[in-house]
């Protein structure tokens, strides 16, 4: 009786396609797009800290040590003269570089024995990469200590008993932002607005097998029109969706919502993400044949999005090939609009480039969806 | 009931007109130069085993699919796709939105086939009451029988009052009681002046209903007429009899047209009026006594068999 009921079981799951794939494909999938996105952090260095180091050129020691920055690998170091802090510090407030790192002058006799020095280091930080911040403090420690130990004790850093003074600024970020919140608000929001729109736009699917696909056909409806009236009521779900999250995390969690700025640029790129979330969920259920198809498309697809735009881990984690690989992804370029948003402060046409390309992404996805929908008219 | 959409084509001028219509798909030949044609007001049966091309033909005249070769009228217009002024097409699925209810269901695919406003409210009305939905109107279609389904089913395809209704297996299905219902209701539709042209393998309907039958068999028509014309020109009009006998009977006491293994005796007859009452007389005098008796006049499911050699359930 067993065996029996064990061969029905074994019979039915060999003879039914979907559920090999979702059982033996689908964790090969998802195991090789996170070993190709995270492994190569075991050997790789992660994306280089985009750091501005300001010193006074006539300064020995500041010179001395911004030279040994710009030598670290982990960063990308661009030098300028004091005369240009302030400029360098509106880089790190729009996001441009993670660090400013200055370097006053008088560091020089913080070491054993002498007098303590008169300045300290300023590290003007964007908090919305938490590692950036820490690793340059590093850096400059134990550049300072090297520098320090080659010229007063015979290069021995082990001498040098006194860390340099760094004081740490968070450029953007004060004021009680939350950085971890925005990121998972958008990320995690945009991840189940695809899964939402996609698993809604099923009723195309359920209206084939049902019939009603064909009694909308020769009712006039049209496909194009179908498709529209569709992908319209799916955009509104999908913003509603995102509009409740972002809500939540404010009330809940103390995101930065409730001020005008914010509220104009949430609007915006809720928009435009939903619309280009509900074409994009169109092509999957246009694309598959059964519901049963399209849940275990869905999975991998959006799962693999998820992961190569960022939705699911901090960019700032990946390698630079996997970041670039994630930039073609239209919701890198959402969250990239919230974070501009609710990080950096920017106001409404600095999301111009993200918006142009999540309609355009939109325009591309609707273009797509009816064109794989021709096997759906008349045939 | 509502007035057609178009009121001013002339009788004459056919409601459907199919001309060697051709449908391959792939390597199947779906339609294989089908004619047919439907009157106005007209209810024909379109009868056919699974498989035989009765819902590609349906499909081609709603203008859902295109034709490798031949042509479709509706009313004198070539079709060329979807046509909802004239044609309401009912499909064989229960093609509803079952979250919706029967209310809902009715003003979705009224508004989809153009109706608006007061016309679409009185057309709602009458199809509610058409259906018998009334009590019922404001329950989703997911609590409904299959019976109510297949009536609503109905509805949603004749609500905007077309000239002609294409009904792919409307009774499929539904139970004997069920059945009559529809029945009724198209016959109303039917008196309206709507053309129906119903597919359908249960062939008891559509000889009580239908005013002619077309036969298709493989993608053709291969005959079509009255009832009563089509069992005169295949099986003819003799009625068989069959009589079950208490008492042993020999052969040899009856003639050629009676075929006799003791008990049962079964028989031709053209005259029924005429022959019955002399061979039940032959059998009272060969000392047997009638215990049951069956005529049965020759019906579709005869006509096919003839026709094609198969069941017509096959």
């Amino acid at each position: 009786m067993i065996r029996t009921v064990f061969m029905i079981s074994l019979l039915s799951v060999l003879r039914d396609r979907v559920a090999l794939v979702l059982t033996f494909v689908l964790p090969l999938v998802f195991f090789s797009v996170f070993a190709a996105v995270f492994a190569p952090m075991d050997t790789a260095s992660t994306h280089a800290v985009q750091t501005i180091v300001v010193a006074d050129v006539g300064e020995t020691f500041a010179s001395h040590l911004a030279d040994r920055m710009a030598a670290q690998p982990g960063l990308v170091v661009e030098r300028r003269e004091t005369e240009a802090r302030a400029s360098a510090l509106a880089e790190v407030h729009v996001g441009h570089v993670g660090v400013v790192l200055i370097l006053p002058s008088g560091l020089e006799p913080a070491v054993p024995g002498k007098s303590p020095g008169n300045g300290e280091v300023e590290l003007h930080a964007d908090r919305s990469n938490p590692l950036a911040a820490e690793l340059v403090r590093g850096l400059v420690q134990s550049s300072a200590a090297e520098l320090l130990a080659e010229t007063y004790f015979g290069a021995d850093p082990g001498e040098v008993r006194e860390p340099l003074p760094v004081l740490v600024i968070d450029a953007v970020g004060a004021g009680g932002k939350r950085p971890s919140i925005s990121f998972f608000a958008a990320g995690l929001g945009v991840m189940f607005l695809m899964f939402a729109v996609t698993g809604r736009s099923a009723i195309l699917l359920e209206e084939r097998e049902s019939g009603v696909l064909g009694r909308l056909m020769a009712a006039r409806v049209g496909m194009t029109r179908l498709l529209l009236g569709r992908w319209l009521f799916l955009a509104v779900l999908g913003a509603t969706q995102v509009l409740v999250m972002f809500v939540w995390a404010a009330l809940a969690f103390g995101l930065d919502l409730f001020t005008p700025r914010h509220l104009a640029g949430f609007a915006v790129t809720t928009i435009a993400v939903a619309a280009a979330a509900a074409a994009f969920g169109l092509i999957l259920s246009v694309a598959c044949r059964t519901r049963t198809q399209l849940n275990g498309v869905a999975v991998v697809v959006i799962l693999t999005l998820s992961v190569l735009g960022g939705n699911m881990f901090p960019s700032f984690l990946m390698p630079e090939g996997i970041r670039e690989l994630g930039r073609w992804t239209f919701n890198s370029w959402a969250l990239e609009a919230y974070r501009k948003v609710f990080w950096y402060d920017r106001p409404l046409h600095e999301l111009l480039p993200q918006i142009a390309a999540l309609l355009a992404a939109t325009l591309v996805f609707l273009f797509l969806a009816r064109w794989i929908a021709r096997r759906w008219e008349r045939v | 009931m509502h007035k057609s959409a178009v009121d001013t084509d002339s009788v004459e001028t056919p409601a459907v007109r199919v001309v060697g219509a051709v449908k391959r798909f792939g390597s199947s030949m779906a339609l294989a130069g089908l004619d047919l044609q439907l009157r106005p007001g007209e209810w024909l049966g379109l009868l056919g085993a699974n498989g035989a091309g009765k819902t590609t033909a349906m499909h081609s005249i709603a203008g859902l699919i295109n034709l490798d070769d031949g042509i479709i009228e509706v009313f004198g217009q070539r079709v060329s796709g979807p046509q909802p002024q004239l044609i309401g097409w009912v499909p064989q699925e229960i093609a509803l939105y079952p979250h919706l209810t029967a209310r809902e269901n009715l003003g979705a695919f009224g508004r989809l086939n153009g109706l608006r406003g007061p016309q679409l409210g009185e057309a709602m009305s009458w199809a509610l009451s058409w259906t018998g939905l009334e009590s019922r109107a404001d329950e989703r279609v997911t609590a409904y029988s299959g019976g109510m389904k297949r009536r609503l089913n109905i509805a949603c395809g004749v609500l905007h009052r077309p000239r002609v209704l294409l009904l792919d297996e409307p009774t499929v299905g539904v139970d004997p009681q069920g059945r009559e219902r529809i029945l009724g209701m198209l016959e109303e539709v039917r008196q309206d002046g709507t053309a129906l042209l119903q597919s359908t393998h249960e062939f008891g309907d559509l000889e009580r209903t239908s005013d002619r039958l077309v036969i298709m068999d493989e993608g053709r028509s291969i005959a079509s007429g009255t009832l009563g014309e089509l069992v005169a020109e295949t099986v003819g009009n003799h009625a068989a009899l069959t009589l079950e006998i208490e008492g042993k009977l020999s052969p040899d006491q009856f003639g050629d047209n009676v075929c006799c293994d003791g008990s049962t005796l079964a028989a031709t007859l053209g005259d029924v009026v005429e022959e019955l009452p002399r061979l039940l007389e032959d059998v009272r005098r060969a000392g047997g006594h009638v215990v049951q008796l069956d005529v049965r006049r020759p019906g579709i499911a005869e006509v096919f068999m003839q026709l094609t050699g198969r069941d017509l359930r096959e």
